[in-house]
């Protein structure tokens, strides 16, 4: 088992390089890729759960103040152990390094970011296309799937799923297609987008970033490149939870009266829904959405909702309109609800949404 | 400001007042345009006795004090006054002025009732301001606004698309129609924490908020006795098989899998429907009656006050 930070590295890179040359000399990996992980906690590490949805984890220091070796297992005897390592230095963002297989990793990520205090990041379109800017984007997956109305209830010219992934050598065939999608009405609306960093001709890594905050390195020379740019993202998203987090809902007394804090956000929908159909979905406790809620007030063409995030236990209000939807923070809850609400609806009900604060957009 | 003459309620109106201070597109933002922002809810003054507007928004260099009407009769005891608040009592507490000249301005906000209330209000001598908030926005008696783009943006009719945003969730005097939502949430919440066993009184504050601790001592009281009577209300119908008590030591389950959490607000639903009107009736004069009594005695109830 890994000791140290230093050791993690060497590993780290040593996978990274291995398979580099054997891409180069036989075309294939010759082990799974460095990846990447960052999830938003609220908690410390000793309160993790040890068992949960059928994983035991077992969890140990390491010389680093802040990294620690995960040890996962099934419960069920004879089924995969596999590694993590849990980088803990920023405080609510932590990092989990890993070179197992995608799939394990992946099935464990969806368990361990239901537990109560974690989940993964939400980053909508936006901050993909943002996070773009930086680098040579060779790249992009979109996954759409309308998951609020059926069949029955779309247009003809509506689509009600779509998944693509483009991997290109330069960044010119990835601009091209998507501006396509977006200037045919298509739900363009990236779920990864892949990144080339080039040094001195050298190509220091090339990483595909999802939405949920996985980092995969699918080439790459240099570990530190690697976690500056992870870093980076995560300087970008404390950012802009940093503001979410500013507009929440307080009611505060002050000397000879009382004073309101933050503001609602206001979300803007690409056309009219019907929102019977969208709250009943919606609040409904289940993927995607897992909010739990009731309708308190009901008239033409409103809902008023007053609800509970189920994976965090905080609450919220929800204003419903056909074209718009006011989402009231209050001021204990955490500023990931704003990330994953409007992510999801970005990828599950409407692309083209935009939320906004007294600002305008906020992404 | 406060009475208890009401046809209908008078937090629409505050919370309609307060959201043409935000930003929204989904419903007109008249103060947020001029550069309002809000200052004070509810704040008091000593003019040679005590005003007590409902809201105070200032801009950077106007001062708007805005009076929220839901009744059709009562004027109030002392809106006659508010033409003498001046700067120093802004200053006095502690609300920020960045120009000496900044000028207020009074307005009387509500709805059709206010088509009835101008006449009283005539009969007193009171010409502030009036602005109706409908299914249009707009200016309808009353003198001049001093703030030319105030006077401009209220004189021409504004269609409300919607309802206004919720900036204020319910009122110390709320019924309990407004405040049961958030009975609701705060149990399924504790339910989630996995902190099911709770106190009427540890509710209640975590259905108020964080101005619980800044409440009178009798006001507390007066919740806690509100929310009893409801959670023994729960308990009696539709929420029987989630809440159990023991005296004053409750506990909250509810499953973990979506259908039982889908039946929980289905059960939630049912339970305000079946109120016969008879219970409804009951309840709220309860609930009134200790509201009453709590603030008895009191020169001024403290906090939000259903009112006026």
């Amino acid at each position: 088992m890994i000791k140290s930070r230093s050791e993690l590295h060497s590993q780290m890179e040593h996978t990274m390089n291995a398979n580099l040359r054997s891409l180069e000399d036989n075309g294939e990996y010759v082990d799974y890729n460095v990846k990447t992980n960052i999830i938003e906690s609220n908690c410390k590490v000793d309160s993790i759960p040890s068992k949960f949805d059928g994983y035991i984890l077992d969890i140990r220091p390491t010389d680093d103040k802040f990294l620690y070796a995960m040890m996962v297992k099934k419960e069920r005897e004879g089924q995969e152990k596999f590694v993590l390592y849990l980088d803990t230095f920023f405080d609510r963002y932590w990092k989990l390094y890993n070179m197992e297989k995608s799939e394990t990793i992946n099935k464990f990520m969806d368990k361990f970011t239901n537990l109560l205090s974690i989940d993964s990041l939400w980053m909508p379109h936006q901050m993909l296309t943002d996070i773009e800017k930086k680098l040579e984007n060779v790249g992009f997956s979109i996954k759409f799937k309308q998951e609020v109305f059926g069949e029955d209830d779309l247009g003809d010219d509506e689509i009600s799923q779509l998944t693509m992934r483009l991997w290109s050598k330069g960044s010119k065939p990835s601009k091209q297609l998507f501006e396509l999608l977006r200037n045919n009405n298509f739900p363009a609306i990236k779920t990864s987008t892949r990144l080339i960093n080039r040094k001195d001709s050298e190509i220091k890594f090339l990483d595909e970033v999802f939405f949920d905050g996985k980092v995969t390195v699918n080439k790459g020379t240099d570990i530190e490149e690697h976690i500056q740019f992870v870093d980076e993202i995560i300087d970008d998203y404390s950012f802009k939870m940093n503001q979410i987090e500013e507009k929440r809902m307080s009611l505060e007394e002050i000397d000879g009266g009382f004073r309101i804090n933050g503001n609602p956000f206001e979300l803007k929908f690409s056309k009219k829904h019907n929102i019977e159909k969208l709250s009943e979905r919606m609040i409904n406790s289940t993927k995607p959405f897992r909010l739990w809620g009731i309708t308190h007030d009901r008239t033409n063409d409103f809902l008023r909702i007053s609800g509970v995030d189920t994976h965090t236990g905080d609450n919220f209000s929800l204003d419903l309109m056909p074209e718009y939807a006011r989402l009231y923070l209050p001021e204990k809850a955490c500023g990931n609800l704003v990330f994953r609400l409007y992510t999801n609806i970005q990828q599950y009900l409407d692309p083209g949404v935009i939320i906004c604060d007294e600002h305008g957009s906020i992404f | 400001m406060t009475n208890m003459d009401q046809s209908f309620d008078h937090l629409d109106v505050v919370n309609g007042v307060l959201g043409l201070a935000c930003n929204l597109e989904s419903y007109p933002n008249h103060l947020f345009k001029a550069g309002y922002k809000i200052a004070r809810i509810e704040p008091k003054f000593n003019v040679g006795g005590t005003v007590n507007p409902d809201i105070l928004f200032v801009s950077d260099n106007m001062g708007l004090f805005a009076e929220c009407k839901s009744g059709e009769y009562k004027t109030g005891a002392n809106l006659g006054k508010y033409d003498l608040i001046q700067l120093r009592h802004l200053i006095e507490k502690g609300i920020d002025i960045s120009d000496e000249n900044m000028a207020l301005d009074i307005g009387i906000f509500g709805k059709a009732n206010l088509i009835k209330l101008n006449q009283k209000l005539l009969e007193e001598g009171i010409d502030y301001s009036q602005v109706i908030l409908s299914s249009e926005i707009k200016k309808i008696y009353g003198r001049s606004f001093k703030d030319p783009l105030l006077e401009s943006l209220f004189s021409d009719s504004v269609v409300v698309k919607s309802k206004p945003p919720l900036m204020l969730r319910f009122t110390e005097g709320s019924d309990f129609k407004r405040i049961a939502p958030f009975v609701f949430n705060t149990l399924m919440s504790r339910s989630l924490y996995g902190k099911t066993q709770f106190k009427v009184q540890e509710i209640t504050a975590e259905i108020v908020g964080e101005v619980w601790d800044k409440l009178d001592k009798d006001l507390k009281k007066s919740m806690i006795k509100k929310v009893k009577r409801f959670l023994n209300i729960c308990k009696r119908k539709h929420l029987k098989g989630y809440l159990q008590n023991n005296k004053d030591s409750w506990v909250i389950t509810i499953g973990d899998h979506w259908k039982s959490r889908k039946k929980f607000s289905d059960d939630c639903d049912r339970l305000i429907n079946s109120l016969n009107q008879r219970e409804l009736f009951e309840f709220f004069k309860f609930a009134k009656n200790e509201y009453e009594d709590s603030v008895e005695g009191q020169t001024h109830g403290r906090g939000l006050q259903a009112d006026s």
